[in-house]
């Protein structure tokens, strides 16, 4: 349970945000918690209730919603919103969170980078990490990283090495089953960046220049193939995640039916997807958005060591 | 015994990996962005004490063990076990083999409170107290005054063990020893 201090800084921080949004003219909007339609992420798991029409979803993110609002409106917006994910628990997660989620038109990735720069430097009380490392925040590409390291793109690199590696990293790994698909290509490059690449990229750094198998729904660069997204990553703890977004219907049905393929072989639940989204994200302007995780901005800049710090009730006592 | 899963794991917990009774040491949620899920646990082996680093799928669950752990007086050996006694007035008394004692051997002194670890009622670890008092019965003769120059020298225990001491000490002394490192800490202070 947080203390009441950190309480009122959480409440002074939230108002710095809105403050910071209002001076740039992006509005603030309310979207759905509940929906017909879920995330058919194969690693994200919803939770679900039902009325008499049958089955809903409490959404992992506004994500989809906020994508119709835009292609509708055509204006910057953005979000404070409950999420939830189920099972996610630790040091890290709670099954439900905040997010803080915008758009903004006509921006490109490095001005949305810099836009979260700007954010963080509007909020009271930074901590001393802040303060030495803003001004000159590392920007590392996961692609060159990746090749520094491995010799081979992560785009190309075959899945049997790709296992091979993570066997080496000396943590003995049961948690992956080998499959042969991109989502298992994913889990792999995942594993191998945290365990071997990560530590030696520095406390805070934005991370760019994804593989093509974790693009979800950012644009892929057709020169260098690399998905135009990045993470903001503060001690090892992932804050933000933006992308280029994708405004393309059959690309994003495409991506939607080779996740959905990837649930059936690990025998995860089917979701019903979200053709609204998928149909609006043609009429969306060109633009950037970025997802950051409140609590987890919180936690880091108060110095906490949990979200069970910075959360009040947090998961499982309520 | 139950099944425990991955968000049931905690430090302490005892479980079985491999066979082996383990008691966990850590445990994290990682996830990586939308990638897969798992929990980075490390695991002490109660039967080797050696710490095993292992990633599960959150969720994942594994069969508790029964394990105990007692304070007991070691009472004395017979050359293959090693016999010990509860210390809650229940006068029970249970035998050790070689590879519970293992490296404890050497510190096992006649009343001393160990720490036994029973696995299935079967002793599987004894763990001698952090600091015991033992007797030297060998080591090089004292050198008078020399109490500061640091020196140090082999000296054998009534019990076997082999530890350094400084020069100045002699023959049927009794001194202590943190039995975790294997160090001279001092004169015992009974002596």
């Amino acid at each position: 349970m947080p203390t009441w201090p950190v309480l009122k800084a959480r409440g002074k921080m939230l108002a710095a945000i809105r403050q910071f949004f209002e001076a740039r003219s992006v509005t603030e909007v309310s979207t759905p918690t509940l929906s017909r339609s879920g995330t058919v992420d194969v690693q994200l798991a919803s939770f679900e209730v039902s009325d008499k029409a049958g089955k809903l979803f409490l959404q992992t993110s506004p994500e989809y919603a906020l994508k119709r609002a835009l292609a509708f409106y055509g204006e910057a917006i953005f979000e404070i919103t409950p999420a939830f994910r189920r099972g996610d628990h630790g040091r890290q997660h709670n099954p439900e969170f905040t997010m803080l989620e915008w758009y903004r038109p006509g921006l490109g990735l490095t001005g949305l980078m810099a836009e979260v720069v700007d954010l963080l430097n509007t909020l009271p009380e930074p901590p001393e990490i802040w303060r030495t490392r803003r001004a000159d925040l590392p920007v590392y590409s996961f692609r060159s990283v990746f090749e520094a390291r491995f010799g081979v793109n992560p785009n190309e690199a075959d899945l049997s090495s790709l296992w091979e590696w993570v066997q080496e990293t000396g943590a003995q790994v049961t948690h992956l089953e080998p499959y042969d698909d991109d989502q298992f290509r994913s889990d792999c490059l995942d594993f191998l960046f945290l365990e071997v690449l990560q530590p030696s990229l520095g406390d805070i750094f934005f991370l760019t220049e994804f593989p093509q198998c974790q693009a979800a729904l950012a644009e892929i660069d057709p020169g260098t193939g690399a998905a135009q997204r990045f993470e903001l990553y503060w001690q090892g703890t992932e804050l933000a995640n933006g992308y280029l977004e994708l405004r393309d219907p059959a690309a994003i049905l495409s991506r939607h039916t080779l996740m959905a393929a990837a649930r059936v072989n690990r025998g995860l639940p089917s979701i019903a997807f979200d053709s609204a989204f998928a149909e609006a994200s043609a009429l969306m302007p060109p633009c950037s958005g970025v997802a950051l995780g409140i609590d987890r901005l919180v936690m880091v800049w108060l110095e906490a060591k949990a979200l069970s710090e910075v959360q009040l009730f947090p998961w499982p006592n309520h | 015994m139950a099944n425990y899963s991955t968000n049931e794991f905690k430090s302490g917990l005892k479980v079985l990996l491999e066979g082996d009774p383990c008691s966990i040491v850590e445990n994290e949620f990682v996830k990586p962005g939308k990638g897969q899920a798992f929990n980075r646990v490390r695991l002490k082996n109660l039967k080797t004490g050696r710490v095993w680093e292992r990633t599960f799928k959150s969720g994942e669950s594994l069969e508790g063990a029964d394990v105990m752990e007692y304070e007991m007086e070691y009472m004395y050996s017979d050359g293959e076990y090693w016999h010990f006694m509860k210390t809650d007035d229940s006068f029970e008394q249970i035998a050790a083999d070689k590879n519970a004692v293992s490296e404890g051997i050497q510190w096992l002194k006649e009343n001393s409170r160990c720490t036994v670890t029973l696995w299935n009622d079967v002793p599987i670890l004894v763990v001698a107290p952090n600091f015991v008092d033992l007797d030297i019965v060998e080591t090089d003769p004292g050198l008078k005054g020399d109490t500061a120059t640091g020196g140090s020298k082999p000296a054998t225990l009534s019990t076997g063990a082999m530890v350094k001491v400084p020069l100045f000490i002699n023959i049927g002394e009794s001194i202590r020893v943190d039995t975790r490192t294997g160090e001279y800490q001092g004169r015992s202070k009974s002596a």
